[in-house]
């Protein structure tokens, strides 16, 4: 048993690790106001993955972190208008259960995990080619 | 704010503070600047440019999760010491409205075209080709190499070929295109075989030992003599000592001219065999005339495929497809000794994602559809 890292640690790690660009390629995230002490409002991008129709694209997205993360996942919403499958076509909100790395949730999972599981939603090969909205549009 | 007081701080509040971070692209190492907090975003660009390779008016800078605009300043964004903005260069401008006045408003809708493809000419691989970029670089084939009757008579010997390749211009056409890597992801689109491949096609592709075997000319001359040998084994065999082209080829290039007329190149003509020099005057041997019509022709349309493909600069398309057939065939190429867990990572990852979890199933069944994702779940669901 080990013990549970509470919320605002846990974003406290995931915060240094966004600002020092520690993270995985391809992703940024950031608290959206650094003056935020519950910390629940985040920026999310996704650099679009090469070989795909996103290739040289900057998506833009929100994380709302609520109180009960990272027991609970966080709401994920695109700014930046895309066309992909488990995005919501009108708000940009994200359904997370139809993410295959983040569908099961765990207290484990971190923001960083979904904007890559997002990424590689992006390049599937059954969603890489699908057409997208012009550039700079928003939700 | 404090610039009128005067107070034991006025060093720190006149000298503008400065923050030291990183900026970070791609794959490239981390770069270390510092710069002033009040710096705005444009000038950081301009900074960023001076240590990198890319103009600034071509980056985009990301930190925090945020696309940095130009008229903010670093501390706006609230920057810090030690932390890294992520520098992305985007895509070189395209043609100013090329496209939207002659497809109208359904280019909008479509996925972006890239941009070396000229508008009209679609999914063409060639058209890069015929581009202003290419004039006068690429060895695009002139009339002399189809023969004096422009193009109906056979191809241009295997010797021909390996030289135009050998020629510098011919070779840094060649790792030009290779280098583009849309160019490259519609060569693989547009051929089946390579698609099946997938990630594996795109690294093969991108690997210079694959190119440098594609586009060196000894290996095409060992590839024609492969070919002949095969074709020799078919129909009758070589005469003892000759395992080269040349005794053949310089007939096969005499009877070129000779042969004007039918536009298979093949065919029946007797002189465009290079097989017929090795039997001698008075003695033409009975299997001569079952090769030409019989074991010839698909060994033929390869070589020919190939032939072309490589004339073009370019492997791509049905002739690509041909080029690969035939590369798979000498010895010399790279064989992918890789465990099939390591050479079906890719796939199995997407297996995997779909739900199938089972690894031996899952490898026994990418290893009977060669790697293709699509007939492995087929059989996966049909088993």
């Amino acid at each position: 048993m080990t013990a549970k890292v509470p919320r605002n640690f846990r974003l406290l790690e995931e915060l240094e690790k966004g600002e020092k660009g520690l993270g995985a390629d391809g992703c940024s995230y950031g608290l959206t106001d650094s003056d935020d002490v519950m910390m629940s409002k985040w920026n999310g991008t996704i650099l679009g993955p090469p070989h795909s129709v996103h290739e040289n694209r900057i998506y833009s997205l929100e994380i709302y972190c609520g109180d009960n993360y990272p027991d609970s996942p966080p709401q994920v919403r695109f700014i930046s208008k895309i066309n992909l499958p488990g995005v919501n076509g009108t708000d940009g909100k994200v359904d997370l259960s139809k993410l295959p790395r983040v569908a099961n949730w765990n207290r484990d999972y971190t923001m960083e995990r979904i904007l890559v599981g997002l990424r590689e939603h992006m390049a599937h090969p059954s969603h890489r080619k699908l057409p997208q909205p012009a550039e700079g549009q928003t939700f | 704010m404090s610039s009128s007081a005067p107070a034991e701080g006025e060093a720190s509040s006149e000298s503008p503070k400065v923050v030291k971070f990183f900026f970070k692209s791609g794959n490239e190492d981390k770069h270390e600047i510092e710069l002033p907090l009040s710096t705005t975003v444009l000038d950081t660009k301009k900074a960023i440019a001076e240590k990198s390779t890319v103009p600034a008016d071509r980056q985009r800078l990301i930190y925090s999760g945020r696309v940095m605009k130009d008229d903010q300043t670093l501390e706006s964004y609230k920057v810090t010491e030690g932390t890294t903005v992520h520098m992305v260069k985007s895509a070189a401008k395209p043609a100013p409205a090329a496209s939207s006045s002659s497809t109208g408003g359904a280019a909008a809708a479509r996925p972006p075209v890239p941009t070396n493809i000229a508008s009209g000419s679609g999914n063409n691989p060639l058209a890069g080709l015929t581009g202003a970029r290419y004039a006068g670089h690429v060895q695009l084939p002139n009339a002399d190499i189809f023969g004096p009757d422009g193009g109906m008579g056979p191809l241009p010997g295997p010797e021909d070929m390996a030289n135009m390749m050998g020629r510098p211009e011919t070779q840094a056409a060649m790792n030009e295109l290779f280098n583009n890597p849309q160019l490259l992801e519609q060569m693989i689109q547009s051929n089946p075989m390579l698609r099946g491949m997938g990630d594996q096609a795109r690294q093969m592709l991108r690997d210079p030992t694959f190119r440098q075997m594609i586009t060196n000319p000894e290996m095409l001359r060992s590839m024609s003599a492969m070919q002949n040998m095969r074709r020799g084994a078919g129909g009758s065999f070589p005469a003892p000592g000759a395992t080269d082209t040349t005794p053949g080829s310089a007939t096969a290039a005499g009877g070129a001219e000779a042969a004007a007329g039918p536009p298979n190149p093949f065919g029946g003509a007797g002189g465009a065999n290079p097989f017929a020099a090795m039997f001698g005057g008075g003695d033409p041997p009975m299997y001569l005339p079952g090769y030409g019509e019989g074991t010839g022709p698909s060994d033929e349309e390869i070589l020919a495929q190939i032939r072309l493909a490589r004339q073009m600069g370019l492997l791509g398309g049905a002739g690509g497809l041909g080029g690969l057939g035939g590369l798979g065939a000498v010895p010399p190429a790279p064989v992918d000794n890789r465990p099939p867990e390591e050479r079906y990572a890719e796939q199995l990852r997407q297996l995997n994602e779909m739900g199938f979890y089972d690894l031996q199933r899952n490898l026994r069944a990418l290893a009977a559809s060669g790697g293709d994702v699509q007939g492995a779940l087929e059989n996966l669901l049909g088993g």
